[in-house]
């Protein structure tokens, strides 16, 4: 009886053992899913055009792939770093005039590349930010993202600056407080809430949780009404559609602040994850904006840096705009859970850091990945030119102008000219200081009236002229002779 | 004979004058020159540019003031122009064409300078986004309607009425509602 017993036991406890692995050991679960779609995303990013990287294309791109823990060959790095020394440079140090997000977002990259934004070029882009007029003038978008970009790597806002008022964060997190709505969560305009915004707000609050109570309470109110504005599918609507940006931005928001968005009661509806809705916009090699639509370069961007946001929270590194280098993971803030297993990310960063250094002594971890993710991939190096920095658009206008200049300006030139003037056109205000750009102007106008017209036309019309020269002579032949035949 | 030989002579003198004199074109050279000569073109399309939200009093104390120069009395730095329409014009290209025709400073982003995969028109008449408020910009409207897209991938057809329209509360003053950063249900 009790050898039965005995091996009863064994028995049912052998099958509850089975039975528990079982699910790692069937389908895979919403953790391996994101896994793998980060993969493919970011392979599919490790080798877009590293030529096109700018202020204006890619930040976003730059900034998730470093910050992924996938090595990434630093060609890509590089290149978008050369392009912004030279939009500094041929620009006097501006990257934009009225959008101050363009700072923010430049010093979010350069930061996240392992490269100081406080010497870029010789220009130090944290100016920019220390002018508080300038930096509000976005509104709500434009205070967060400064917020954001001050504290990627506990920036100093320069006080030695000419502006009217200097910023301070403190003055940037009371704007935001202010400009809570009566909903709460936030909006560019009017008084109903907008997910984007309140998501990115939250995250840019996110390091004043437990030390600012104020601010606390405005994002306690926030998750509660985005909460609130998730759908019955897990779904968040903007500009009147499901997308999945928006869904980006919150699963950001949320591991901010150390919660994980797949055991957050509050956000699992009907039983579904916020990253398997996430999941339902993957295509091929990345995002699409909507459902069942076509991969989406912004889409992409946005979604991939989110599953880098997730994955860094669940492998307990630092949050994914914290870059400072001895930084932790986010203290857990309130999680409503429903499950047992709390991921507790409170645990030191236990991950291996490979702190590449660089002249500055602002250094970025390149952590290996680790936990639910694959093992580091190395990529093949890319295919692109090697070449160091690719003329400046001014350079080759002026190149042309030069050949041009030197010769006379005939009608054959009238398309070479067309072509100068559009580029010239296309330029911002700021680079249209080609002197000689009045002197091409004038050119045209020239080429424009010129007589010395093209061969083909000589030709037709000396073929046309002696055609009607000959006619006319035989007719008048034609008509001497009959004349003459008369005459006889 | 030579009476003949010299009437000859005279008619090819006045040939070649005639020829050198005419400026042959092709029919697209023609258009390329005068856009805004539309009597016999096959497919036309209208084109306005106007700015008129931003000389309301609320708005106008948010107007950059280096800008202020380049503002008509009116609101109106096209007035409503009629343009030869080629096949595949995009709303961006009759944009260009009328803005380089009309001297109109255009500042743009091409579609592959950014993400959106679009150009992106950056200011009119240095007229830019945020030059008048956190709530400014350019948008444009297609025979009164507000296209969800880029201008450069926005076909237009014959007849087609193109408004390029400043906005000074994210879209609301000129009947655009759907920017988004309202969301007022």
């Amino acid at each position: 009886m009790k050898r039965f017993l005995k091996s009863a036991i064994s028995l049912l406890l052998i099958l509850a053992a089975a039975l528990c692995s079982l699910p790692s050991v069937l389908g895979k679960s919403p953790d391996s899913k994101i896994a793998k779609q980060l993969e493919t995303t970011y392979k599919h990013l490790a080798k877009q055009n590293v030529s096109s990287f700018s202020t204006s294309k890619g930040e976003w791109l730059i900034m998730g792939l470093a910050r992924s823990g996938y090595s990434v060959n630093n060609e890509i790095f590089n290149s978008y770093y050369s392009s912004v020394v030279n939009t500094l440079k041929e620009n006097s140090g501006v990257i934009s005039k009225n959008k101050y997000t363009e700072y923010s977002k430049a010093i979010i990259a350069l930061t996240a590349i392992g490269k100081n934004p406080e010497n870029v070029a010789g220009y130090n882009l944290l100016n920019f930010l220390a002018d508080y007029n300038r930096v509000k003038y976005q509104g709500v978008n434009g205070v967060l993202w400064a917020l954001i970009a001050l504290d990627c790597n506990s920036y100093q806002i320069p006080k030695n600056t000419d502006c009217q008022i200097v910023t301070t964060r403190q003055m940037l997190i009371n704007y935001l407080l202010d400009k809570e709505l009566k909903s709460g969560g936030w909006s560019l305009a009017g008084t109903s809430p907008d997910c984007d915004i309140t998501a990115m707000t939250i995250t840019a609050l996110s390091p004043y949780y437990s030390s600012d109570n104020k601010a606390k309470l405005c994002i306690d109110r926030a998750l509660s009404l985005l909460s609130d504005l998730q759908s019955d599918r897990g779904t968040y609507i903007n500009t009147g559609v499901e997308n999945s940006e928006s869904v980006a931005q919150v699963l950001v928001a949320l591991c901010s602040l150390g919660i994980n968005p797949d055991k957050d009661k509050r956000f699992i509806k009907n039983g579904t994850t916020l990253t398997e809705v996430l999941l339902r916009y993957s295509t091929d090699e990345g995002f699409a904006h909507q459902e069942n639509g076509s991969y989406n370069q912004m889409s992409t961007e946005q979604c991939f840096y989110s599953m880098v946001a997730y994955k860094r929270l669940c492998s307990g590194e630092s949050s994914l705009f914290d870059m400072r280098e001895k930084s932790e993971s986010p203290k857990q803030t309130t999680t409503i859970t429903g499950t047992e297993n709390n991921n507790n990310s409170d645990s030191k960063s236990n991950t291996d850091n490979k702190i590449t250094s660089e002249k500055n002594k602002k250094n970025v971890e390149t952590t290996t990945v680790a936990n639910s993710t694959p093992s580091v991939q190395s990529t093949k190096p890319s295919k692109s030119k090697n070449k160091n920095s690719s003329p400046s658009k001014i350079e080759e206008i002026n190149n042309s102008i030069k050949e041009l200049k030197n010769r006379k300006i005939t009608k054959k030139d009238k398309k070479k000219l067309d072509k100068i003037l559009e580029e010239y056109d296309r330029l911002n205000t700021e680079d249209k200081k080609i002197n000689v750009i009045e002197e091409t102007k004038e050119a045209k106008v020239s080429a424009d009236k010129d007589s010395s017209f093209p061969t083909a036309i000589v030709i037709t019309t000396a073929f046309v002229l002696v055609a009607a020269g000959a006619i006319i002579i035989i007719y008048f032949q034609k008509k001497k002779r009959k004349s003459k035949e008369e005459k006889q | 004979m030579k009476k003949d030989i010299l009437a000859v002579a005279v008619l090819l003198i006045f040939a070649a004058v005639f020829i050198m004199v005419t400026d042959f074109q092709s029919v697209e050279e023609y258009y390329n020159a005068h856009p805004e000569d539309v009597k016999n073109a096959e497919k036309t399309v209208t084109i306005s540019i106007e700015c008129k939200s931003i000389l309301k009093d609320i708005n106008i104390k948010k107007l950059d003031e280096s800008v202020l120069p380049y503002i008509p009395n009116n609101g109106i730095i096209l007035k409503k122009t009629r343009f030869v329409l080629w096949d595949n014009d995009t709303v961006f290209d009759v944009l260009q064409r009328a803005s380089q025709y009309k001297k109109i400073p255009l500042e743009y982003q091409g579609s592959t300078q950014n993400t959106f995969g679009s150009a992106y028109v950056e200011g009119i008449n240095h007229l830019y986004e945020f030059s008048c408020g956190e709530l400014s910009g350019w948008s444009y409207s297609v025979n009164g309607e507000f296209p969800q897209q880029g201008c450069s991938s926005y076909i237009l057809k014959n007849g087609d009425n193109v408004k390029w329209l400043y906005s000074c509360d994210l879209g609301r003053d000129i009947g655009n509602t759907a920017t988004g950063g309202y969301n007022e249900q």
